[in-house]
């Protein structure tokens, strides 16, 4: 019984961090029809940057939020924007691209020595009933993640900028026509993509290492989008809290082989029967 | 366009016979080769062949059917595995090995076909991503089980008591297999098989209307792709000696998308343009670091110092500059210049 609620408590908390990442994808999709592959390379970027600030967690973090998310904004204008209306396969491709870059220049720069980043709050876990621990870094990771996605989703509705964005996501056209700039929201959007990958790579980077293979949790944010709904922000945070808890749990019981494997049947599961996700509203297909 | 008495058999145009002749030679130039190279650049010659036959049949998938896929590497793995079962644990020769390659690629192929029934674009793309970590998961128990941790190793290619591991024939017999790809796509996309593919890219439910069976089509060109990657998958793990399940990443399956987006989408001379500047960019690469990249006393010299994050700095430059400026590919400008030569020479192409 502990161990099945230290996966659900440990879940939770790496999950939030894919629902983070997974927001973000949510954010550039639903604005920009741009399945954002460099996620990953965005939250490891965040991690190193962060990890090379040196001046404790909340600093280094917002440094490396400021930089993946003006990160995201250049990329935007200058390799997306070409991109718009043309489907899938060449925004999937020049993401893959830009992830490739990424990488290469992350590892120029940093270097392939693993580093490592405080935590916010020092590492210390405490006890609650029934055997379970619960570690104080998650815990804070998990907050953070909640109130991020809280922050957004009211800035979604109730900012001048959110309004813009869902407009523009839903007829660029009208939108642009009622003055709307959608090259500028576009860029917002990806800067707000880099902002929350950086974030899950800061929190990730301090709760193990900051090196490159942080990039490897971004495919659990593919999931969790799925599972969430692609264009619901609530549903992609759930659904990242799911496939963290899901995920724990095939590794406490099956083994730790098992912890990709059963985010990635999690996945198939939902796009065969519930492609629309938890929240999402269904895909219309115009014939 | 041919009939069926010989008396109105149009007559080879200047322009056919040229084709025919450019043909002839560059087939004699592919097997002449090894003949001429060094052992180094035989292997580079081989891995680009070898590209080649991996992309061509995902082009046809993604180029021709448009269906986006992410999962040729699981097809790799799944080639190298049921080869190293039927060479190494059964002992039977590489015919055999490749035929059962085909058919559970076939197999495979299908069921990661299946979704694409019912999902489209990013939804049915995020299938095959699921599908490709599944397989790879399945090939890591497959190999623990059977081979040990240090995966399948191949000994030297022998068939019939012949041995064929040299460079020379590794590279021939990669050759054989990719021409034998070739001439198939080739003669499906120039059927009516053909069309249909690119009716189903095109609008599915269109297609559907026009009398073309989707569901049966789409099925049809999964469980092809899913068959020929199979078995070059099993020349792959020939080729490199062995099968780990570490080798088939996502990376591996980008790769080859990389080679139809370079060389040209939906088209086989495209895939096989592509092959050849994928596999040689990294080697231009690598080069370049040898002469002029290494380090002075310790000190970083540029760039080119680091010819593993150039590599991987390039690839991302290159996929995004043709995505963005040269969508059609390689193919774009190497056709102009064959109407170019077709012009020089006169005669339409359809006499």
């Amino acid at each position: 019984m502990s161990d099945f609620l230290n996966a659900v408590i440990s879940g939770t908390g790496f999950g939030s961090l894919y629902g983070l990442v997974a927001l973000g994808l949510v954010v550039v999709f639903k604005s920009t029809g741009i399945l954002n592959f460099s996620a990953g390379a965005l939250m490891a970027v965040g991690g190193l940057v962060a990890a090379s600030v040196g001046h404790g967690f909340w600093i280094s973090a917002a440094v490396a939020i400021a930089v993946v998310a003006a990160i995201g904004g250049t990329a935007n204008l200058v390799v997306m924007r070409p991109l718009l209306g043309r489907g899938l396969f060449p925004g999937v491709m020049v993401t893959i691209g830009l992830a490739s870059i990424l990488q290469g220049v992350a590892g120029i720069k940093f270097g392939h020595q693993a580093t490592f980043l405080d935590s916010p709050v020092g590492q210390a876990s405490f006890g609650l009933p029934m055997h379970t621990t619960v570690s104080t870094t998650l815990l804070v990771a998990f907050v953070i993640s909640v109130t991020a996605t809280v922050v957004l989703s009211v800035a979604f509705r109730r900012t001048a900028v959110g309004l813009q964005l869902r407009a523009a996501a839903s007829r660029p056209e009208v939108a642009a026509a009622f003055g709307a700039n959608p090259t500028w929201i576009f860029t917002y959007a990806w800067a707000a993509a880099g902002a929350l990958a950086a974030l899950a790579g800061a929190l990730l980077a301090s709760l193990t290492v900051a090196d490159l293979s942080i990039a490897a949790f971004a495919l659990r944010a593919f999931s969790a989008m799925i599972v969430g709904g692609v264009d619901s922000l609530g549903g992609a945070m759930l659904g990242g809290v799911l496939v963290g808890v899901i995920e724990l749990l095939a590794g406490t019981y099956l083994g730790n082989d098992f912890r990709i494997p059963s985010t990635m049947v999690l996945l198939m599961v939902f796009l065969l029967f519930r492609p629309q996700g938890l929240f999402g509203s269904p895909e219309v297909v115009r014939p | 366009m041919t009939s069926l008495t010989a008396a109105r058999v149009p007559a080879v145009t200047r322009w056919q016979l040229v084709r025919w002749v450019g043909l002839a030679a560059a087939a004699a130039v592919a097997i002449g080769l090894p003949d001429v190279l060094t052992p180094y650049w035989t292997l580079i010659a081989t891995n680009a062949v070898l590209a080649f036959a991996i992309a061509a049949p995902l082009n046809l998938l993604t180029g021709n059917a448009g269906q986006f896929s992410l999962g040729n590497a699981a097809f790799l793995a799944i080639g190298a595995y049921t080869g190293a079962f039927i060479a190494l644990k059964l002992d039977f020769q590489l015919p055999l090995a490749l035929l059962a390659a085909a058919a559970v690629g076939a197999l495979v192929g299908l069921v990661v076909g299946l979704p694409s029934l019912r999902l489209r674009g990013a939804y049915l793309l995020m299938s095959t991503l699921a599908a490709h970590y599944l397989v790879v998961f399945a090939a890591q128990r497959f190999q623990t089980s059977q081979f040990g941790a240090a995966g399948a190793i191949f000994p030297p290619l022998q068939v019939g008591g012949v041995d064929l591991s040299s460079d020379r024939a590794m590279y021939l017999l990669i050759l054989a297999f990719a021409a034998v790809i070739g001439l198939v796509i080739h003669n499906i996309m120039h059927s009516g098989h053909g069309r249909a593919l690119e009716a189903v890219k095109a609008r599915d439910v269109a297609a559907a209307a026009c009398g073309i069976r989707v569901r049966r089509v789409k099925l049809v060109v999964w469980s092809l792709s899913g068959a020929m990657i199979a078995v070059a998958g099993v020349l792959q793990a020939y080729l490199i000696g062995a099968a780990t399940f570490e080798y088939y990443t996502l990376d591996l399956a980008i790769t080859s998308v990389a080679v139809i987006i370079v060389g040209g989408l939906g088209s086989l001379g495209g895939s096989l343009l592509g092959a050849c500047f994928v596999t040689l960019v990294p080697v231009g690469i690598n080069r370049l670091s040898e002469q002029y990249g290494g380090q002075v006393g310790g000190q970083d010299q540029g760039l080119l110092a680091h010819p593993l994050e150039l590599q991987t700095i390039v690839y991302g430059v290159i996929i995004i500059v043709f995505v963005i400026f040269k969508p059609e590919g390689l193919i774009g400008p190497a056709r102009s210049a064959g109407r170019m030569v077709q012009r020089a020479v006169g005669g339409a192409r359809h006499a």
